[in-house]
C-alpha cells in the first residue's frame, strides 16, 4: 500500500500569493508603529514646549535649570552654518554666557572674552575672542563648570613659545613648556620652582629685619626671651603676621587700635584681602619695643593723643621736623625757666639767655633755638647707625631739602603675583608633631625663618614643600601624603575680578574696562 | 546571503575606510583643543558620512519593491547594506567621540548599536542556516504553504488509516476539519487498496493508535509533547505499535510514519525559518525608527 497519490495542483494553496505571509506583516506593522513612536515621542516634546531631548549632555550643575530651554543659551540659530571657525562659533555664545555672568568675570568688551591670552591688539575683535565654552565645556555631565581640568591650560602652555612667542620681542616672560604641577622641576614640562626662588632674587622689602633674633632670642644671650616694656616676651609668628580675621589682641601696639587691624594686601583686589597676610604696621607691630626716643626729652616733647612723651612720630622726616617744631615752640614759649641760664644735658642745646631783649630779637633767639634743638635730635633720629631710624630703615646719602630720605619698606604683601595664596585656608593644616604653637606650624613651611637674619632672605617655601600636600595621593594608611587639588587652575586663576563699578552693571562701567593684567 | 568571496572587495573596502577615518579621529582627537566634538566641521563630516551610509544602508528596502529597477542588483545592494551599514557604526562613534550625549543621541546611538548587532548576527544567521536547513529539511516546501502542507498530511494520514482499516477513521470531526482547511475532504479508497475491516488482526489498535497518538499530533505539530515530535520518539513509537499487527497492515503504518516525519521536518522548516527571518522583527522597526530620529536629530543639532 502506498501513500495516496495527489496532483502537485492539489497540494498547494495557488493563491498563496495574495495573502502577506504572518511575519511580513508584523514586520511591515512593526515598522510604522516605531516610526511613529519615534514621531509621537519628538511631537511629545514639542507640545510640551521643551527642548529637553535635543541636549547633547547632561547640564553642569550651574545650569541644570537650563535644560528645558536650550534657547537661553543657544539663542542664534544655526552657528554652525553660519561660523566656518570653530571658536568663532563657540564664541557667538560669549554674550549669551555674559548676560548673567558679566558681573562676576572681567572680560574685555571688545571682544566679550575673558581678559588673559596675550593677543594681537591690532587685530579684528572676532579674531581675539575667545569663547567661553571652549574651556567651560558644558553637557559634560553634572559638574561644577570652573572646575577646569588642566588640559584647557596645557594646550597652550605646555608650549608656550610656539604658541605667543611670535609676539613677543627678546626672551619670553614665562616658562614655556608646562603641561602639569607635580613631577620634579628640573623636568622641563612640570611647573618649575617659583621665579623668586629660581632666579635666587633677593627679598625686595627695604627694612632690615632680623628674624632670627626676633624668633630666637636665647641664640643672642637672652634666654628668656626679647626685653619689652613689659618684660621679656617670645614673640610669636602672628605677632606680626595675621591673615583673615582673628579677635586676638596686637601684642605689641601703641597708638594703635588694639585689634585685628590690617591694612589691604592689595587695592586692585580686595576681595583677596583675607587671603594674604596684612601689611607690617610700626604702630601695631613695633612701637611697643622700639619707642623713636629723641634722648632725655620728656619735658621738651609732652607728646599727644598718638605720640609719647619725648617721642617722635613714626612718619617722614618732613611731619618729625614739622611735629618738632610745634613742640619745641610750644616749650620755649612755656617754660617758667626761659630766660634764665638753667643747666642741660650735654646733648640738649641751652636755653637762650632771653634777659631784658627787646621783643624782636626774643623771638629771634627763640627761633635760633627750636632750630639747633630741632637739628639736634633730628642728628640724634638719624645719624647713629645702631639706633634711631636708620637701625630699621635704609636712607640714602641726604636729600638737597636737607632732610634725609627714608627708602620705602616695600614688603610685598603677595608673593605669588600670578597667583592667589589663601593663608586662612592653610591655617587647617595638622601641627607637625611636638608642635605647641602656631608658630610652630608656620615654621612648618617656611622652615627657614628662624634662621633668617638678613632682610634679602626669600622665607617663601619652595614649590616642593606645596608639592608634598598639593600632589596626587601617594602611601597609605598614616602614611599617606598628598592628595590635596594639584590643577592649575587652583592657584592660577583665568579671569581677572571685575573693578568695583563693574558690579554696577552700567553702561559707564562697560565702557571703563579694567586695564588688562593677566593675573 | 551567504558570505562567499564576492564580499571580499566589500569587506576590503570597509575595513580600509575604517582604519583611515580612524587615523584621521586620531590626528583630529589630538589636535583640536577641548577634545573631539560633533559640532565641528571634521565632526560633522563624521556625521553627514554615517548618515549617507544609513541611509544607503536603508534603501536596500525600497530596492527591494522595486524588482525590476536598473540599479544594480539586488545582491550588490544587499551586500553594500551590510558592509556600509556596519562601517556607519564607527563614522557615528567618530562623530559623538565615544559619548551618548542627551536623550535623543542616547536612543540614537542605542538603536545603532541594535540595529547593526541584530544585522551581523543575521547575516551570520543568513550565511549558515541554508546549510543547515538543506541539511536537516529534505522535504523543504515553500514556507507560505507549510500550513496546507500540514492539511494535506492529515488528510493523507486519514485516508491512509481508511485504506488500512476498511472503515473511516472514527476521529472526532477530522473529516469536515480536513475540508475546511483545504476545501476537500478524504477521499474514499479505492475497494481494490482496501484491507476490509477484520481482514486484519489489529485493524482496531491501528484506528486507536491513530486516533490517541497521530492525529493529535498532526493537529498540532509545533506543540512540544508529543512522542511523534522527535525522530526518535517516533521511531520507539512506531516501532512499538507495529509488533502487535497483522503483516497487512505494516505497510500502512509505515506510510504514517512517513507522514509524521514529513510534519517533523515541516516543523523544523518553520522553526529554521523563524530564525532565519525573526531578528528583522528588531532590525527593521527599530532602522525606520532610527531614520525618523535621525533626521530630527540632524535638523535640530544644527538648528542650536
Amino acid at each position: 500500500m502506498a501513500r495516496p497519490y495527489r496532483d502537485l495542483w492539489e497540494l498547494f494553496n495557488l493563491g498563496y500569493f495574495r495573502r502577506r505571509p504572518p511575519y511580513r506583516r508584523a514586520k511591515r506593522w512593526l515598522s510604522f508603529a516605531a516610526a511613529a513612536v519615534a514621531v509621537a515621542w519628538v511631537a511629545a516634546f514639542a507640545a510640551m514646549k521643551s527642548s529637553a531631548l535635543y541636549n547633547s549632555g547632561p547640564m553642569s550643575v550651574g545650569h541644570t535649570v537650563l535644560i528645558e530651554n536650550c534657547a537661553t543659551c543657544h539663542d542664534q540659530s544655526f552657528r554652525r552654518l553660519r561660523f566656518v571657525d570653530d571658536n568663532q562659533k563657540a564664541g557667538a555664545m560669549n554674550h549669551a554666557c555674559l548676560s548673567c555672568h558679566a558681573n562676576t568675570i572681567g572680560q574685555d568688551p571688545d571682544t566679550q572674552s575673558a581678559w588673559h591670552q596675550e593677543t594681537d591688539p591690532d587685530a579684528p575683535a572676532v579674531e581675539r575672542t575667545l569663547a567661553c565654552a571652549s574651556c567651560h565645556v558644558e553637557h559634560e555631565g553634572f559638574q561644577r563648570l570652573i572646575d577646569m581640568n588642566d588640559h584647557h591650560c596645557v594646550q597652550c602652555h605646555k608650549d608656550l613659545p610656539a604658541t605667543i612667542a611670535p609676539r613677543v620681542q627678546g626672551d619670553p616672560p614665562f616658562d614655556g613648556f608646562i603641561s602639569t604641577f607635580h613631577g620634579q622641576s628640573t623636568d622641563e614640562s612640570v611647573h618649575p620652582e617659583f621665579e623668586i626662588i629660581r632666579e635666587k632674587r633677593p627679598d625686595p622689602g627695604r627694612l632690615k629685619f632680623n628674624h632670627r633674633r626676633h624668633l630666637a632670642p636665647e641664640k643672642f644671650g637672652e634666654a628668656d626671651g626679647l626685653l619689652s616694656p613689659d618684660g621679656h616676651v617670645q614673640l610669636q609668628c602672628d605677632d606680626c603676621h595675621r591673615a583673615g580675621e582673628s579677635n586676638a589682641p596686637w601684642r605689641f601696639a601703641r597708638f594703635a587700635p588694639h585689634d585685628d587691624r590690617r591694612q589691604p594686601s592689595t587695592e586692585s583686589e580686595p576681595q583677596l584681602q583675607d587671603r594674604y597676610m596684612g601689611s607690617i604696621d610700626f604702630a601695631t607691630h613695633c612701637s611697643a619695643c622700639h619707642p623713636l626716643l629723641t634722648g632725655d626729652r620728656d619735658d621738651q616733647l609732652v607728646g599727644n593723643d598718638m605720640v609719647a612723651r619725648g617721642e617722635v612720630p613714626h612718619s617722614t622726616p618732613a611731619a618729625i621736623r614739622t611735629y618738632l617744631r610745634g613742640q619745641l615752640t610750644a616749650y620755649i614759649n612755656t617754660t617758667p625757666h626761659a630766660g634764665l641760664p638753667i643747666p642741660t644735658a650735654a646733648s640738649r642745646t641751652p636755653l637762650p639767655l632771653i634777659g631784658d631783649k627787646p621783643p624782636k630779637e626774643v623771638e629771634r633767639l627763640k627761633l635760633e633755638w627750636v632750630q639747633r634743638e630741632i637739628h639736634v635730635i633730628e642728628r640724634y633720629l638719624y645719624e647713629r647707625k645702631d639706633a634711631g631710624c636708620l637701625h630699621c630703615h635704609e636712607s640714602p646719602p641726604t636729600s638737597s631739602s636737607g632732610l634725609p630720605e627714608i627708602v620705602p619698606p616695600a614688603i610685598p604683601s603677595r608673593w605669588f603675583t600670578h597667583a592667589t595664596f589663601s593663608h586662612e585656608k592653610h591655617k587647617a593644616l595638622p601641627r607637625p608633631t611636638g608642635a605647641t604653637s602656631g608658630r610652630e606650624n608656620c615654621i612648618s613651611c617656611h622652615q627657614q625663618a628662624e634662621e633668617s637674619i638678613a632682610t634679602a632672605d626669600v622665607l617663601l617655601p619652595g614649590i616642593e614643600t606645596c608639592r608634598t600636600c598639593h600632589a596626587p595621593p601617594r602611601g597609605s594608611g598614616a602614611d599617606i601624603q598628598g592628595g590635596a587639588a594639584y590643577r592649575c587652575v587652583f592657584c592660577h586663576t583665568y579671569h581677572r575680578p571685575p573693578p568695583p563699578d563693574w558690579l554696577l552693571g552700567g553702561e559707564m562701567a562697560r565702557s571703563n574696562p579694567t586695564p588688562r593684567n593677566d593675573p | 546571503m551567504r558570505l562567499d568571496r564576492t564580499h571580499m572587495g566589500w569587506m576590503l573596502g570597509s575595513v580600509f575606510y575604517t582604519a583611515a577615518a580612524t587615523v584621521v579621529y586620531v590626528v583630529y582627537s589630538i589636535t583640536t583643543p577641548g577634545g573631539p566634538k560633533g559640532d565641528t566641521w571634521v565632526g560633522l563630516a563624521y556625521g553627514l558620512i554615517g548618515f549617507f551610509l544609513i541611509l544607503f544602508a536603508g534603501l536596500l528596502g525600497a530596492r527591494k519593491k522595486i524588482v525590476l529597477a536598473r540599479v544594480g542588483s539586488l545582491s550588490w545592494w544587499m551586500r553594500g547594506h551590510l558592509w556600509l551599514g556596519m562601517l556607519s557604526l564607527p563614522m557615528i562613534l567618530f562623530h559623538a567621540a565615544f559619548a551618548f550625549g542627551g536623550p535623543l543621541t542616547t536612543v540614537l546611538m542605542t538603536l545603532l548599536f541594535i540595529i547593526v548587532i541584530s544585522g551581523i548576527a543575521g547575516a551570520l544567521l543568513q550565511h549558515a542556516i541554508p546549510g543547515v536547513m538543506t541539511a536537516q529539511v529534505t522535504e523543504e516546501t515553500t514556507v507560505e504553504q507549510i500550513d496546507r502542507m500540514f492539511a494535506n498530511l492529515r488528510r493523507e494520514a486519514f485516508e491512509v488509516v481508511w485504506t488500512a482499516c476498511g472503515d473511516a477513521p472514527e476521529a472526532d470531526g477530522e473529516r469536515d476539519a480536513i475540508k475546511e482547511l483545504i476545501g476537500d475532504a478524504p477521499k474514499k479508497p479505492k475497494p481494490a487498496n482496501v484491507i476490509k475491516f477484520g481482514e486484519a488482526e489489529g485493524q482496531d489498535q491501528l484506528q486507536r493508535f491513530y486516533r490517541n497518538t497521530i492525529l493529535p499530533y498532526l493537529r498540532k505539530p509545533r506543540v512540544i509533547g508529543s512522542a511523534l515530535a522527535s525522530s526518535t520518539g517516533a521511531t520507539l513509537t512506531f516501532d512499538t505499535v507495529v509488533v502487535g499487527l497483522d503483516p497487512k497492515l505494516h505497510e500502512a503504518v509505515s506510510c504514517l510514519a512517513e507522514i509524521c516525519d514529513e510534519t517533523r521536518q515541516k516543523v523544523r522548516q518553520m522553526h529554521l525559518h523563524n530564525i532565519l527571518h525573526g531578528w528583522l522583527l528588531l532590525h527593521i522597526p527599530l532602522s525606520m525608527a532610527l531614520m525618523v530620529l535621525m533626521v530630527v536629530h540632524a535638523v535640530m543639532a544644527l538648528y542650536y
